[in-house]
């Protein structure tokens, strides 16, 4: 008599995103920017308004995973953790300590918090631009 | 083995509690089977011999005369296998009114859904002794006065295709809200076969599962008609069958719902010999118990509880009271028998000196309907950016839905704490704020105005400034609730109490909540912070890691796949203790699955996983006794500090940290003083091998003993080559430790791989003043927690070290009453050469 019991191995897991992707640097370009309306940063937990900063924007193979933890670009010792998406695979990143970025600088994208991404990167950090055009925060 | 009957012990029953005035019933349990029952009230038997039958699933169910009355004392006891037990614990007649202002607790239909034809429907949340009926399109189609707390109510005619079924209780002529309206469902016939766990010899009762909600069922035996049974649905049990059931009986059943259609395949099963009679389950049990809690027996069961081989209860369950206290280190011994059948099994257990109950549910208080409403109140400028203002609100309504007036009668008591939930960064086409609704809607139905805040606008950005950007988004919304209350809105305007406010906060949410504490994002006017529960938080650097100036609890998912260094560690260590804070470590657990909106797993399938239910039920949980503790005053922090441990929750896989205000810290290893100094300036020694020094538990400080710590304060390493290593540390001065306890936070040190096979521990010593030393093991109050193995993990595939906190209560070590005690010993006797990690050690008063 044939035996009425089914069996079969278990389905394959749905393949989740991967958090952890990081995609390539395609364009990189550093503006020193003066504002009118000031930008924020917190250091040492306080809030302080800066009217300067150097803005990296990055545009990216592919977006980041949206997640917890957020993409931060290593300018050579420095890392720049503030950053806002500005298109769909283009990413602002601001560096406050101006005077710590230094040309020649090589550049990566890492993970906040995260150890520091290992390995050679050819892209160098170079300020092309100094802006005083009156843009504020928006 | 031996069992000895002893004296010839019968435990008294219990009653149902509370009870109420007006009841008309009173609900007794835990007899012997067919036991005969008598009723005091006020020093008079008022039913004598009452004949009780099966003790389970509802006991014995005693009309009264007269309504009770309030200030009046009952008490019973039971007769049988000709003894009298003694009297139960007397309970006074309550009014309800003072439990339940704003009126009786709201019926759950439970469970549900119900079914069109369906004739007998279960209700639950109900005071003992109430009314309760049920109406169908708003006619009543079933009653019972005098209810127990779940009560089955057959209903005539049987419900109708799409009709609206509700419950309904009162009380002294004080009714309750409507339960949740439930529409008859057409169930596909026919139903399928119900499933009988086949009784043995010499039983009464018959167990059914697998009971269609509201059906109707034939049980025969041998062919022969035992009867038609109305059932709720899911399991039912029959009692009271006669002649008892002989082996190898055959017994079959089948369902069915509407007359005419088809009855369901019949189950049939065979009564089993005597032999097969199994030991009944037992619940955690520790020392000073004086009742035993079976989870598992069978109903008509007799059970016999025995310490070291002597009776000491005898009585029926789910619960049986015993003739003493129970003493750690006692061998208990749970025997079951049915009619003459004496199961060849024993549950047998060894008291631990900590092994804490399981209470109800925290979130179980389900008192008004909920209404809902989503909220737009425009726009906002924060840090210069403008950000929509909205989220969804549930609160304690007059009935569900969207819109709902405020409950009217709990308005009239006062105004109503308040929640705010902030959600994570995550997929911004997600409505990620819907994804705590379950966890508002049990605040709401508490009495609780809840919060879920809309926080999509805010994922284009990352960094601490967003974190900031997040709490002032968060304190937006609690205006725009200021205005609502303040301004005469039909729904909240008065309503609202911003002065208990109690923020919960998810991932980047997590510190935002922490951050709306911090001047980078200060309160509203009129708002008091009295609680913060950081659930995964990040830290991007928003704030300086100090909760402080009101209870903080976090919860760490052991499997994180996002926020992977368990940052809220960071939180804990830092948190003031205003006046308590709490840690829950969770294994198994990942960062997304308390938000039922974000549905990928972050770890990617690399660790296994509890349920997302089960998840969702930490939150509701420990959230729930936590928000109940801070908004609504409620004595729950036992749940958070592991005295109680939460019904319907997987609590082995939760550990604890909990720390207090008002103990005798004797060492936290913060003071700077080295290690042969503990927190009171008093000397430490190391003796029999034992090294130990202070280390930073944390990824950042120094010195260090590896990298597995993810915290973010100081403790203290120890390791010692062979068993017997010991850590002594004094106290200032002699310490009566009568109600009181010893706590240590400890862990079992990770090296970053797969924790070895086998748990580890050690012994903690009361020295008294006398230079005796009185040890108890780790492993008898709960034991060393094994770390959670990461190393599957994509990123930082790091075991962690994650101490929890020990309770070592005074009444575990067996010295004479009232000694004093001059210092506490550490003893490390596994001789495994595994280190363990120690921090706050401390005498708490309890």
């Amino acid at each position: 008599m044939a035996d009425r019991s089914d069996t079969q191995p278990p389905e394959p897991s749905r393949r989740d995103p991967d958090l952890w992707f990081l995609p390539e640097i395609a364009r990189v370009e550093a503006v020193r920017r003066r504002y009118d309306e000031p930008r924020y940063r917190v250091r040492d937990g306080e809030l302080e308004e800066v009217y300067e900063a150097v803005e990296v924007t990055v545009e990216t193979s592919e977006p980041f995973p949206q997640r917890a933890l957020g993409p931060v670009l290593f300018v050579g010792p420095v890392e720049l953790s503030e950053s806002e998406q500005i298109g769909p695979a283009r990413y602002r990143f601001y560096g406050y300590d101006v005077e710590r970025l230094k040309d020649d600088a090589p550049i990566r994208l890492g993970w906040f918090g995260q150890p520091r991404p290992k390995g050679q990167t050819d892209l160098r950090f170079s300020l092309v631009d100094t802006r005083d055009d009156g843009r504020g925060r928006r | 083995m031996r069992l000895s009957e002893g004296k010839r012990v019968l435990s008294p029953p219990y009653l149902a509690t509370p009870i109420y005035a007006c009841g008309t019933i009173v609900n007794v349990l835990g007899f012997a089977p067919d036991a005969r029952l008598d009723v005091e009230l006020d020093g008079t038997i008022v039913a004598a011999n009452f004949q009780a039958g099966a003790p389970y699933p509802v006991g014995a169910v005693v009309p009264l005369a007269a309504p009770l009355t309030v200030g009046q004392r009952l008490r019973a006891r039971q007769k049988a296998f000709g003894i009298t037990s003694g009297w139960s614990s007397p309970v006074l007649v309550r009014d309800h009114r003072l439990d339940f202002p704003a009126g009786l607790p709201r019926p759950e239909v439970d469970p549900p859904p119900v079914y069109e034809c369906g004739s007998r429907t279960g209700v639950s949340n109900l005071l003992v002794g109430c009314n309760v009926w049920i109406t169908a399109d708003g006619v009543e189609v079933g009653r019972v006065n005098g209810a127990v707390a779940h009560q089955g109510v057959n209903v005539n005619p049987f419900y109708g295709l799409g009709q609206t079924v509700r419950a309904w209780a009162d009380l002294c002529g004080d009714a309750s809200p409507p339960s949740k309206a439930w529409q008859a469902e057409r169930y596909p016939p026919p139903p399928p076969a119900p499933v009988i766990t086949a009784p043995v010899a010499g039983s009464t009762a018959v167990v059914l599962d697998g009971i269609v909600n509201g059906a109707r069922f034939d049980l025969t035996r041998g062919g022969v008609g035992v009867g038609t049974f109305r059932a709720w649905g899911g399991r039912f049990i029959v009692s009271g069958i006669s002649p008892p059931f002989a082996a190898g009986e055959s017994l079959s059943a089948t369902q069915q719902l509407c007359p005419g259609d088809p009855t369901s395949p019949p189950a049939t099963t065979v009564v089993q010999p005597c032999s097969a009679l199994r030991a009944p389950g037992v619940g955690p049990i520790q020392r000073g118990d004086t009742v035993v809690t079976l989870t598992d027996f069978v109903p008509d069961a007799r059970i016999r509880v025995y310490a070291n081989g002597t009776k000491i209860g005898d009585g029926g369950g789910p619960v049986v009271l015993l003739s003493r206290a129970l003493v750690a280190g006692d061998v208990v011994d749970v025997l079951q028998s049915v009619g003459s059948c004496t199961s060849n099994w024993v549950q047998e257990l060894t008291v631990r000196c900590v092994d804490p109950p399981v209470g109800g549910s925290p979130v179980g208080l389900d008192l008004f309907p909920v209404g809902w409403l989503d909220y737009d109140a425009g726009t906002t400028s924060v840090l210069g950016l403008t950000l929509r203002v909205r989220g969804s609100v549930a609160y304690p309504a007059e009935d569900d839905g969207n819109g709902q007036p405020f409950n009217h009668r709990l308005a009239g008591l006062g105004r109503v704490p308040f929640a705010v939930l902030i959600h994570g960064n995550h997929d911004d086409n997600v409505p990620n704020f819907r994804g705590y609704d379950y966890f508002q809607e049990q605040l709401a139905r508490m009495g609780i105005v809840a919060i879920s805040i809309d926080e999509n606008e805010s994922s284009a950005r990352s960094g601490a400034s967003n974190i900031v950007e997040r709490a002032q988004l968060g304190w937006a919304s609690v205006r725009h609730f200021q205005a609502l209350d303040g301004g005469g809105d039909p729904i909240f305007g008065g309503r609202i109490d911003f002065g208990r406010t109690g923020l919960m906060g998810h991932s980047r949410g997590g510190e935002a909540v922490v951050t709306m504490t911090k001047p980078a994002a200060p309160a509203p006017a009129g708002v008091t912070v009295v609680g913060v529960l950081a659930l995964a938080p990040t830290d991007w650097g928003a704030t300086n890691h100090e909760p402080v100036g009101y209870p903080f609890v976090t919860i760490l998912p052991a499997g994180d796949g996002d926020v992977v260094s368990n940052n809220g560690a960071l939180f804990y260590d830092k948190a003031h203790l205003d006046p308590y804070r709490c840690q829950l470590y969770v294994d198994n657990a990942n960062h997304n699955f308390f938000n039922r909106q974000w549905l990928n797993d972050d770890a990617r399938g690399v660790y296994p996983l509890i349920s997302r239910t089960d998840h969702e039920r930490i939150l509701s949980a420990y959230g729930g006794a936590f928000f109940r503790n801070v908004l609504l005053g409620h004595d729950t922090v036992g749940y958070l500090e592991e005295t109680v441990r939460p019904a319907g929750v997987l609590t082995a896989k939760v550990h604890i940290s909990f720390q207090r205000t008002g103990s005798l810290i004797m060492d936290n290893h913060e003071d700077g003083n080295g290690i042969g100094l503990n927190s009171l300036g008093q000397s430490t020694s190391q003796t029999a091998g034992l090294t130990a020094d202070e280390c930073s538990f944390s990824q950042a400080g120094a010195p260090t003993f590896n990298n597995t710590f993810y915290g973010l304060t100081t403790g203290m390493v120890a390791t010692t080559p062979r068993a017997g290593g010991t850590f002594r540390s004094r106290l200032a001065a002699p310490v009566d430790l009568t109600r009181r306890e010893v706590r240590v936070r400890v862990g079992e040190v990770s090296d970053g791989g797969s924790p070895p096979a086998g748990s580890t521990g050690f012994k903690l010593g009361l020295e008294t003043t006398t230079g005796a030393v009185f040890w108890v093991d780790s492993d008898g109050v709960g034991g060393v927690p094994r770390p959670f193995d990461r190393t599957a993990g994509t990123r930082l595939p790091r075991t962690k070290t994650m101490p929890s906190t020990l309770r070592f209560t005074a009444s575990c070590f067996a010295a004479p009453r009232k000694v004093r005690i001059r210092a506490i010993r550490l003893r490390l006797d596994r001789g495994d050469n595994r280190a363990l990690a120690f921090d706050d050690l401390e005498i708490v008063r309890v």
